[in-house]
């Protein structure tokens, strides 16, 4: 298989606008954006060239922390940041598009906020688990 | 023509038009299905359809949009009458015009954004259609002297044959009247389309039949026109009716659904140059026959 | 006539029977501004990963979309296979190719169908939908289904092709693809198709590759991507040229997906004497521990699966980005600015699967 290298690197909230600028000059196409519950909350950009694709983890403690939102950067981004909003209740701020919440009608706010149910031995599991409330 | 012949014709129409009509869209669907490979339905479909629609619950959207409607059926039966007892043309033809804003008033008291885009757009295919209905009327005229339907079917020779042109034409408006591809903007024989049924969207029922039943006599009073050019020779008359429509079903099944800004620039073109250039040509011919 | 109205579009609408709903604000028959809501059918399959055995749902991932079925079972397999270090026997990979290229076809055939159908060319509609027919029933004879045919599992496929029958079907596709070429030439030649297709909802390259446009939209507007180019399954021992056009239009769209079916048609041509002997599937051990992100080209474009696991039998996360998602805001793009009657022409060419972008 000559399936393109995939790289992950973790990086800082803060650091969000920074790194999808330089991807975004290097010429990367934002291929998708991931929200993931586990303990924590965790985001991963995924940025590809033809022959990378380079995935940003974020993590985040709870739902209620704001991220900037990279629709400045990526056009496109909106969508992505729209869903993660409606399905975890994660805020993005200066979308490009927003809208408030009505992108995906959920019949309860952010229905994907809740903590795995798996039977895994959760790795932390004395971490406060944060109140879940749509933002 | 007798006074009783013109009831028995009048009669005639209102009570054979319906049932005629049907036949013809049973036999439209089922020549439809088999281009697309398909068997199609019952060849009285159309009929048993009109009926079942009548046995529904009547829902009122608006009250007035049914009183449009029955403004619509009336005067198109009485376009007809006019015309099958052998009436005056010009009143057939604003009768029908009428009717047509009945039909369209209508679907704007409905008060749904489809049937309003359907309505306008159905305003637009009048637009389109009219003129050529208009210079149809003109033509016989120019070529009989009168507008009487009795005088212009007592015609010893043909009106095809000094009229070729405003046949074309009319066989042109006969598309948009009867809602086929490229011109079914304001409504289709079948949802798939961006207003839904567009003007027809929100009648259902009783009220969608009285729709059907008028565009069945509507039909059968377009295709007496045709019928007109073909008067002395009843037999050429009705293969010639019978090759228009397949013409129609034919366009039906090989065009897409065009826009209306295309349908009103090309009816608006052809009906001038064939309509109005057949005219042209025929009046300065006559003046030429007899100096 | 020049005041805004609001048209609702969806969810329950004849022309795209998809669960979106886009509220179109139009002004004068001008579409000015298209607002989508989803989530009528979100089943939230992503989250019932953490409850059901990682091979088993390979059958959940299938039923994800009702058409691009199979691709969707094989690349959630293929995400784990990777997070697993499993390397699957040599026939299952061309077996998988072929079933993926088979999907492509029935799946480009019913979208240009659906596309006749969408300006209002019935004949158009019920001649491409009679000749997928054709494809479906190879689809039945190789697998046991037709449209969701569960043929893939963890570790290989769930069964295997007679290689009597392997050599039995380049005939069949091959009857199918002469009839095609007299429907294809219609949407290439035909005056009003041509009208309603050529200029409208034009996408610029710098747009679609912004916005995050994938597959034949972003194919159309001369981006060569595809992600087959990546070779998974079998497709590292195949050519794969990716279609361009450069036009950006509808009609530009619809040619990338012709020239895909036959080229699709030329991929199986290969791939199908070619299917290596040796079994189909292998055992697999343990459970999935880490996490890899599966790319694949499906009918409609990039999909990306992502896969987490913990090391046991439930996996902490299943993502699907499917190509439909990618596509929505180049698709609000070309709405902005159109004619309603284009709106059916424009929704139908990202070849929306909505049911895909619920999950």
């Amino acid at each position: 298989m000559n399936a393109p290298a995939q790289t992950y690197s973790e990086i800082a909230p803060e650091r969000l606008l920074e790194a999808a600028n330089a991807q975004r000059a290097a010429g990367s196409r934002l291929v998708q954006i991931c929200c993931s519950r586990l303990q924590h909350f965790e985001l991963l950009y995924s940025f590809s060239r033809p022959h990378t694709i380079e995935h940003l983890r974020i993590c985040i403690p709870d739902s209620r922390v704001a991220l900037p939102s990279i629709s400045s950067i990526y056009g496109g981004s909106f969508a992505y940041e729209n869903e993660i909003h409606d399905l975890y209740g994660i805020t993005f701020t200066g979308m490009n598009v927003d809208y408030q919440g009505h992108f995906f009608r959920t019949a309860i706010p952010a229905p994907m906020a809740v903590p795995p149910v798996c039977a895994a031995p959760a790795p932390k599991p004395n971490k406060p688990q944060p109140q879940k409330e749509p933002t | 023509m007798s006074a009783w012949t013109r009831i028995l014709a009048a009669i005639l129409f209102v009570l054979l038009s319906p049932i005629l009509a049907g036949l013809l869209a049973g036999l439209d669907r089922i020549i439809s299905a088999r281009m697309q490979s398909r068997i199609g339905p019952p060849l009285l479909q159309p009929i048993y359809d009109l009926l079942k629609l009548f046995q529904k619950e009547r829902i009122a959207v608006n009250r007035s949009g049914h009183f449009f409607l029955l403004g619509y059926l009336l005067f198109t039966i009485l376009a007809g009458i006019e015309f099958f007892i052998g009436g005056d043309l010009l009143i057939v033809i604003f009768a029908l015009a009428l009717a047509s804003v009945f039909f369209v008033l209508g679907a704007f008291a409905a008060g749904s954004p489809y049937s309003h885009i359907g309505a306008e757009r159905e305003l637009i295919q009048i637009m389109a259609s009219e003129p050529m209905l208009i210079m149809c009327a003109m033509g016989f005229y120019v070529a009989t002297g009168s507008f009487q339907v009795t005088t212009i079917h007592a015609q010893p020779t043909p009106l095809i044959a000094t009229l070729p042109g405003i046949f074309l034409g009319m066989i042109y408006i006969l598309t948009i009247k009867l809602r086929k591809s490229p011109f079914d903007l304001s409504t289709s024989h079948h949802a798939h389309q961006e207003i839904v049924k567009g003007i027809t969207t929100e009648f259902a029922g009783p009220y969608l039949a009285i729709i059907e039943l008028a565009h069945g006599y509507e039909t059968i009073l377009l295709l007496g026109f045709l019928y007109l050019f073909f008067a002395p020779w009843p037999l050429l008359a009705l293969a010639a009716l019978i090759a228009v429509y397949f013409l129609e079903i034919l366009a039906d099944n090989t065009h897409a659904r065009l826009y209306w800004q295309w349908v009103l620039r090309t009816s608006w073109a052809f009906t001038a140059i064939v309509g109005a250039g057949n005219l042209i040509l025929l009046h300065y011919l006559q003046r030429g026959g007899t100096p | 006539m020049a005041n805004r109205t609001v048209i609702p579009f969806g969810p329950q609408h004849p022309v795209l029977p998809e669960p979106i709903h886009l509220d179109l604000v139009i002004e004068d028959e001008h579409v000015v501004e298209a607002i989508p809501s989803f989530g009528f059918i979100h089943r939230g399959l992503e989250k019932l990963v953490e409850k059901k055995d990682f091979t088993e749902f390979t059958f959940i991932a299938e039923r994800i979309c009702g058409i691009c079925s199979y691709i969707h079972g094989m690349g959630y397999c293929q995400a784990v296979e990777t997070v697993m270090g499993l390397e699957i026997p040599e026939r299952a990979k061309w077996l998988r190719t072929m079933w993926s290229e088979l999907s492509r076809i029935h799946s480009h055939m019913m979208w240009l169908g659906l596309l006749a159908d969408a300006f209002g060319f019935e004949n158009l509609f019920m001649a491409c939908w009679r000749l997928r027919e054709g494809i479906l029933d190879v689809i039945e004879e190789t697998s046991g289904g037709r449209v969701i045919f569960g043929a893939a599992k963890v570790g290989g496929c769930r069964r295997d092709v007679p290689d009597d029958l392997l050599a039995r079907i380049p005939a069949q596709l091959n009857a199918v693809e002469d009839e095609l070429r007299a429907i294809t030439n219609v949407f290439r030649d035909d005056f009003s198709v041509r009208q309603r297709l050529c200029g409208v909802g034009l996408l610029s390259r710098n747009d679609a590759y912004d916005l995050g446009a994938v597959g034949p939209m972003l194919r159309a507007s001369g981006v060569a991507q595809d992600s087959r180019l990546d070779g998974y399954a079998a497709y590292d021992k195949i050519a794969v040229e990716p279609i361009v056009e450069e036009s950006g239009d509808c009609w530009g769209r619809t040619m990338v997906r012709i020239r895909e079916i036959y080229q699709s048609f030329d991929i199986l041509r290969h791939v199908l004497p070619n299917v290596p002997p040796g079994p189909v599937d292998m055992k697999i051990t343990g459970a999935p521990k880490g996490e890899f992100f599966a790319r694949l080209e499906q009918p409609r474009g990039e999909v990306i699966y992502y896969v987490k696991g913990n090391g046991t039998k439930f996996l902490d996360r299943f993502r699907v980005r499917t190509p439909t998602f990618a596509n929505i805001p180049p698709l609000l793009k070309m709405l902005q600015g159109c004619q309603l009657a284009d709106v059916p022409v424009i929704v139908l060419t990202i070849d929306p699967c909505i049911s895909c972008a619920e999950r």
